[in-house]
């Protein structure tokens, strides 16, 4: 545990801060849970009807929430098909590296003692306008084919 | 004006604004050390244009600092002030320090993105983590981190109502959906007919 956490040690660098050291279990728990998703979702493919459940917004609200789509997506991603996963779930086919982008960049600071890695202060604002609008514009009808998730399996 | 400042002549007048006012110690300290007598001198004072920044910055470079004895209210020589006789600023005119840091005020912003997604359609997903991230927000705004405590407020009483609508979801998904497919494959095994294996 403790090679692992201080690899600047074995490197030669100088070693992180203490701090650093104890808060790099936070990245790497993050990591191992969404190692196991995505193991998960490569193995019991969300493309056989009924694996994951049912999407309770389209059953109830019959509209598509800005979140559909995105297991398939997401096995789609990690299978190495993005043109199905965009067709599917454009914005998650385009958030999810962005977010594996960010742990990485969480992790390295974490584990280098680097200052803690804050948002933009217009991140929260950008996220809440581009999610809303993603999920009014997927039920269009016009805009159906780009935006939709299709049918569900 | 016309009051002899005897007992804070001990300031040396060091500034080319020559005579010292020197009230506006009761302005910054009316709370402390200005004695009664000094009050409407200190409003004639300040409605003579003096400028009154005393809790912070450039002006404490100015004439003698508390360090003049026998002084306890630490008067100060003006910076510049004129008679201009015009009102009191409504605000503190520049040199008043900078402006206080709040490191974590966006957690709140956080708590109230993810409280507006989970009331427009993300229920539970974002609901949860609105709740869990107001109430870091709240405590950091109690602890002087944070000053949008309103803000942290909003979004986890979005937080819940998106969860709520989350569990009435869940509750009529499990009454309608749920149940009947138990039911119909309960009772499957008992039909008469061409299901019957």
């Amino acid at each position: 545990m403790t090679s692992r956490l201080t690899p600047g040690v074995a490197a030669g660098t100088t070693a992180p801060h203490p701090a650093a050291r104890r808060g790099a279990v936070l990245p790497f728990v993050v990591g191992a849970a969404a190692a196991a998703g995505a193991a998960l979702l490569v193995v019991r493919s969300p493309y056989q009807p009924l694996s994951y459940g049912i999407c309770p917004s389209v059953l109830f609200l019959g509209v598509y929430c800005p979140g559909c789509g995105g297991l398939r997506a997401t096995h789609d991603m990690l299978t190495g098909d993005l043109v199905g996963a965009w067709s599917v779930n454009p914005l998650w086919t385009v958030a999810a590296p962005l977010l594996a982008a960010t742990w990485v960049v969480w992790t390295w600071r974490r584990l280098r003692g680097g200052p803690p890695l804050t948002a933009p202060r217009w991140l929260p604002w950008t996220v809440l306008v581009v999610v809303v609008a993603f999920s009014v514009l997927r039920n269009v009808p016009v805009l159906a084919p780009y935006l939709s998730p299709g049918p569900l399996p | 004006m016309t009051q002899p400042n005897e007992p804070r002549a001990g300031d040396a007048p060091s500034t080319p604004e020559g005579p010292v006012y020197g009230r506006e110690a009761a302005y910054a300290s009316h709370d402390v050390g200005a004695s009664t007598q000094d009050a409407p001198t200190a409003a004639r004072d300040h409605a003579a244009g003096q400028p009154a920044p005393t809790w912070a910055g450039p002006d404490d470079q100015h004439g003698a600092p508390a360090a003049s004895p026998g002084d306890p209210s630490a008067a100060r020589p003006p910076v510049g002030g004129t008679p201009a006789g015009y009102p009191p600023p409504g605000y503190p005119p520049p040199g008043y320090g900078p402006a206080p840091f709040y490191p974590r005020n966006d957690l709140a912003v956080w708590s109230l993105v993810l409280g507006l997604l989970s009331v427009l359609g993300c229920l539970f997903f974002t609901g949860i983590p609105a709740v869990v991230v107001g109430g870091n927000a709240r405590r950091a705004a109690a602890a002087g981190e944070a000053n949008n405590d309103g803000m942290a407020t909003a979004g986890v009483v979005l937080g819940w109502v998106g969860t709520a609508l989350g569990g009435l979801l869940a509750i009529m998904f499990v009454l309608t959906v749920l149940l009947p497919l138990m039911f119909v494959g309960f009772a499957v095994p008992f039909l008469d007919g061409p299901w019957r294996h």
